[in-house]
């Protein structure tokens, strides 16, 4: 959980589930927009696919096309709630295809065939069709945790499924490991100078207007992302006029789903850009609490000091 | 972000929550309240090292005036003194400001001079400001639009109880939201806020505890 190590691009874990799927849409996207030929893979169980976090980032992810490889380990229970008990469609390949992406179900009990879909998917999404989605089909053998008494399934079950056992089954195996290759990392460019002088009537919105405007100008790596930040020009009228200005890659209009798009500011800024993410009011904001709280507020500490990053939400 | 009431939104669109995220380690939390810092906290946000949320409070954006020269950028760790005076210290933030200041002009035409400090940054909240005004006036008012249990004006309250006690000459007073969900009717949404009236009660009873 908490193994960390930014330098290799490995952004650890979240303890709370799906709460890192936002913040792999936000990597991507910030390779997206610096035309970076990564790709973002983020692992997570059934259990996260009951989340709303999961479903913002499935449909952002989906819909600006982004890198991101969705690899679901359905091992049939989110902790002791079996599959059956906690979604209403157990194919969960067709579930994230509903998304518009391709999503393959794999056998997760066999490592060539999951590093083959995994080679499979990547090259999709280097083709530039947006994301993909693995449901690897696998199981755990031991409990949950240590706390964990295993009384919600039948031991005969674990025994059964042990009879496909992953790791015997490579034993006697040839393994290639011919399947990731580095990748240079683009350098975002460095910050121009510019001073504005102003000695003008105005008014609070059109200030902070101007504020956006010279921050978009001086810094290549400042995007503005929220609800109806472009087209509509800013529930407030703050941002009215930029989407012409700067273009629907930097002034974008995203999805009702502050969760998603909150996760994926702190993501792109990660990434090296230096998102505004535009909450529409305070009340909303509560939808994105998991986000601010969880991940912007702590990844320094969480990250042992490797996330240091640049992140504004107004 | 937008915060606060005052436009008969009614009970879910008229929080001011800014003082739960000024509850946590890791961000910075700004509250501008001027034209001066609309047009000039943003950049130095985006210079921060850690992530900053900065809440507008919604009856503020038509707000007029004029931009001073070199406004483009402005600090973001400190508070203002947006009047000084030496009888009683008001202490407030975003869409509070305003009703602060015709608070504390009426109480000048009485004859009390009133301190108004405009928090700015509500985390790291600036203790020095905070503190060197009450220990030259020795009473505090707190006006905060958030609703007055756990809240930032029991934290600036608190924080001034610890370290600056004997400075006091009078009880803390605070003026806050009433702790109802924020009405739709115009009266009463006026009702549950602070109001420019309140604010003046408040400092008349710092200022002179026994009357």
């Amino acid at each position: 959980m908490h193994l960390f190590d930014a330098t290799r691009r490995f952004y650890g874990g979240n303890a709370i589930v799906a709460g890192g799927l936002p913040v792999a849409v936000g990597l991507a996207l910030a390779d997206h927009m610096n035309a970076r030929p990564n790709v973002t893979a983020c692992i997570f169980g059934d259990g996260a696919m009951a989340e709303g976090e999961f479903h913002e980032s499935a449909n952002l992810a989906a819909l600006w096309k982004l890198p991101v490889l969705f690899c679901c380990e359905n091992n049939r229970y989110a902790m002791g709630t079996a599959l059956a008990r906690e979604h209403a469609q157990t194919d969960l390949a067709t579930r994230a295809a509903s998304y518009g992406m391709i999503a393959w179900a794999v056998d997760g009990m066999d490592v060539e065939a999951v590093a083959e879909a995994t080679r499979r998917a990547v090259d999709e999404i280097r083709g530039g069709g947006g994301p993909c989605f693995l449901e690897l089909r696998t199981y755990r053998f031991r409990a949950h945790s240590m706390y964990d008494p295993d009384r919600y399934r039948e031991k005969s079950e674990i025994e059964q499924w042990k009879q496909s056992d992953p790791i015997p089954a490579l034993a006697g195996q040839r393994w290639r490991p011919d399947m990731t290759k580095p990748t240079a990392a683009a350098t975002a460019a460095a910050p121009a100078t510019g001073a504005a002088t102003e000695g003008l009537q105005t008014t609070y919105r059109e200030a902070l207007r101007e504020a956006h405007r010279d921050a978009l100008t001086r810094d290549p790596r400042v995007f503005l992302m929220g609800e109806d930040v472009g087209r509509y020009g800013g529930c407030f009228a703050v941002s009215l006029g930029l989407l012409e200005e700067f273009g629907p890659e930097r002034i974008r209009d995203a999805p009702l789903s502050e969760s998603g798009f909150t996760g994926a500011g702190i993501g792109a800024a990660l990434g090296g850009m230096r998102p505004i993410v535009e909450i529409m009011t305070v009340n909303f904001s509560l939808l994105a609490m998991d986000q601010i709280l969880n991940n912007a507020a702590t990844l320094l500490h969480m990250s042992g000091g490797s996330c240091r990053f640049r992140w504004w939400c107004g | 972000m937008t915060t606060g009431a005052g436009r008969q939104l009614a009970a879910q669109h008229s929080h001011s929550l800014e003082g739960w995220y000024a509850h946590i380690p890791g961000l910075r939390v700004l509250a501008p309240a001027t034209i001066e810092d609309a047009r000039g906290m943003l950049w130095p946000a985006l210079q921060d090292p850690d992530p900053v949320l900065i809440f507008e409070h919604s009856s503020l954006y038509n707000l007029t005036g004029t931009l001073p020269a070199g406004a483009a950028q402005v600090d973001i760790a400190r508070a203002a003194v947006r009047r000084p005076g030496t009888d009683v210290t008001m202490i407030t933030y975003g869409g509070s400001l305003g009703k602060v200041l015709t608070a504390a002009q009426t109480l000048a035409e009485e004859g009390i001079q009133a301190e108004v400090i405009d928090l700015r940054v509500l985390r790291p909240l600036d203790d020095e400001i905070i503190l060197a005004s009450v220990r030259s006036t020795h009473r505090v008012v707190i006006i905060d639009e958030a609703w007055r249990t756990g809240s930032l004006s029991a934290e600036i309250a608190a924080r001034i109880a610890e370290q600056a006690f004997y400075d006091l000459d009078a009880p803390i007073e605070r003026v806050c939201g009433a702790e109802v969900p924020t009405p739709y009717a115009k009266h009463l949404e006026d009702a549950a806020l602070p109001q420019p009236a309140d604010i003046v009660a408040a400092a008349r009873r710092a200022v002179a505890p026994n009357e």
